[in-house]
């Protein structure tokens, strides 16, 4: 998730044609900004995705000229209840406000010869890119790319060097906001335990981890070059294959879910009585007769 | 921060003896005025409150309303780790989740120090109505406790009954019958007088197993005062000098006043 929904949570009603796959659902369940509702011209496209090269879905605001992309949070095993219906699609959407600069890089750095912008924004394969033109036509690409010509042409030239500045400029500004929302870096899964790192480590820690979120948005390419611009230290990889290969085993029955059922009372019970000691057992034995100090005391 | 700095340290140890067998855990409220604790025992017919005033220790500092939930065993056995003629000193920061215990000798020669953990309990607070009891019966602790004890043998219920001539205490069991009868003495000045402030005559039954328990408070105070009054619980007060008092509420037994 790259960034926190922090907006009010609201459900909205998408169209069938919005959704990637054709599901019998009728509602999704998703956070939308206020100011998106509001906007009369918005448009739910598909486009080129920068880091799988493949389609994924964006909403384009026309009348704000923003780009918003739409993130999928699916757990499996989820359903909704919206008033009185069970709805079985659990997907939690999340649409959240995306630097159209993201968008426009790949095509920036495919681009044989330098074209003017609307020339640039087409592909074949996904139409509704030209829909990018309304939100980029203002827009100063100068921090990824060299303007030629002249400034109404609008014709730039992908320049790596500004655009390695450009993107460790907003991984610096990512981490120190990860860092001061003390999101965990690790994957402990408690927020509450802190692991003890000097100011150091934990800098870098925040930096690794700013890289990986950026790099969603960016080709796998680009990311190799951004890590060694950013001078982070090499993955290890080796550990994590051993640890898999390892662990697969150990991980599966883990996947199988917890063996303990709680739902059944009788555990509570054996506990509770087993707890009991042998003054406490007489303890109880001669209040019996006597009635509850709460029936003459009330809770206050 | 919280602090309290008890030169007479075995008043605190005292008071843990008086209450730990009848309470496994408990919330000690530290307040500007004071410490207190109200809890009830796990079978819910008796309830303890301790009220420590904040101008009886030797030194007292509560800058924030604090609420210690303790395992009275666990704090009972760290007491126990203190001299009897020993300072000690319980500290806690705000917001801290242990508490620390500060033992000193006499002549400073000895500094021990305990820090236990504290738990979250979720412990209702009873509210205790003002009443006034029917009767209220001032009389040496050790004799109370004696007669607790003495009557236990009998049965498993002690039944009280208090007039104007004196307070009776009576128990039947499978050996026979019990009765021990204490008039009301004429010098009233004394420590060891029984002293009756009755209304009208009373006659209540409790359970022999938790008047047994309500004992072990006095080495604390000299004197026990006990508070009947028809169909509400018996309070049986102990006065720790200068400090504060420990008073335990006991619900009458059901359907056995008659007999």
């Amino acid at each position: 998730m790259p960034r926190s929904p922090s907006k009010r949570g609201q459900r909205v009603k998408e169209d069938a044609a919005a959704s990637e796959s054709v599901t019998k659902s009728v509602h999704k369940i998703a956070f939308v900004r206020d100011s998106l509702l509001s906007s009369a011209n918005t448009e739910v496209v598909r486009l080129r995705n920068p880091h799988t090269d493949s389609g994924s879905m964006y909403v384009v605001d026309k009348d704000k000229k923003a780009v918003h992309e739409i993130m999928a949070f699916d757990e499996g095993f989820r359903c909704w209840f919206i008033g009185q219906t069970v709805e079985s699609h659990g997907k939690l959407h999340m649409i959240s406000p995306v630097d159209v600069t993201y968008l426009i890089l790949p095509y920036l750095m495919k681009a044989s010869r330098i074209v003017p912008l609307e020339h640039l924004l087409e592909d074949e394969e996904f139409p509704d890119l030209s829909c990018l033109d309304c939100v980029a036509s203002d827009k100063d690409f100068s921090h990824v790319a060299d303007n030629k010509g002249t400034s109404d042409l609008r014709a730039w030239k992908y320049n790596e060097q500004s655009t390695l500045e450009w993107l460790s400029g907003r991984v610096y500004r990512l981490s120190s906001l990860l860092q001061e929302k003390k999101v965990p870096t690790s994957t402990a899964q408690s927020l509450t335990y802190i692991c003890p790192m000097n100011p150091e480590q934990a800098k870098e820690a925040y930096t690794v981890l700013a890289h990986g979120i950026i790099s969603e948005y960016i080709s796998p390419e680009l990311t190799t070059k951004l890590h060694k611009h950013l001078k982070l230290p090499e993955k290890s990889v080796k550990p994590k294959v051993l640890g898999s290969a390892e662990n697969q085993g150990a991980k599966k029955q883990r996947l199988e879910g917890p063996t303990d059922d709680y739902s059944k009372d009788n555990m509570a019970g054996v506990k509770g009585k087993a707890a009991m000691t042998a003054k406490e057992k007489a303890l109880a034995k001669s209040a019996v007769g006597s009635k509850s100090i709460l029936s003459f005391f009330g809770k206050k | 921060m919280f602090e309290a700095r008890l030169v007479k340290g075995s008043l605190l140890k005292n008071v843990l003896d008086a209450i730990k067998d009848l309470l496994k855990q408990a919330s000690w409220d530290c307040a500007d005025s004071g410490i207190q604790l109200q809890a009830m025992d796990s079978s819910h017919v008796s309830l303890v409150s301790v009220n420590l005033k904040a101008e009886g220790f030797d030194k007292y500092r509560c800058d924030r309303n604090l609420i210690m939930g303790m395992d009275l065993s666990s704090m009972s056995k760290i007491l126990k780790c203190a001299a009897n003629d020993d300072i000690i000193t319980m500290k806690a920061q705000d917001n801290a989740d242990t508490v620390t215990f500060m033992f000193e000798s006499p002549n400073q020669e000895k500094v021990s120090d305990y820090e236990m953990k504290l738990m979250n309990l979720d412990q209702e607070h009873l509210g205790i109505p003002e009443t006034q009891y029917a009767c209220v019966v001032k009389m040496p602790s050790a004799e109370f406790a004696r007669i607790c004890r003495d009557l236990s043998n009998f049965g498993e219920s002690i039944c009280i009954a208090c007039t104007k001539e004196g307070i009776k205490f009576y128990a039947a069991g499978d050996i026979g019958t019990a009765n021990i009868k204490l008039a009301q003495t004429t010098s009233v000045d004394k420590e060891d007088a029984v002293i009756i402030d009755l209304q009208e005559p009373v006659t209540l039954t409790f359970s022999c197993h938790y008047l047994n328990m309500f004992i072990k408070a006095t080495p604390l105070s000299q004197q026990v005062s006990l508070s009947m009054s028809p169909d509400v619980p018996l309070v049986v007060e102990y006065t720790i000098h200068d400090l504060g008092h420990i008073q335990y509420f006991l619900a009458p037994k059901i359907g056995e006043n008659d007999s």
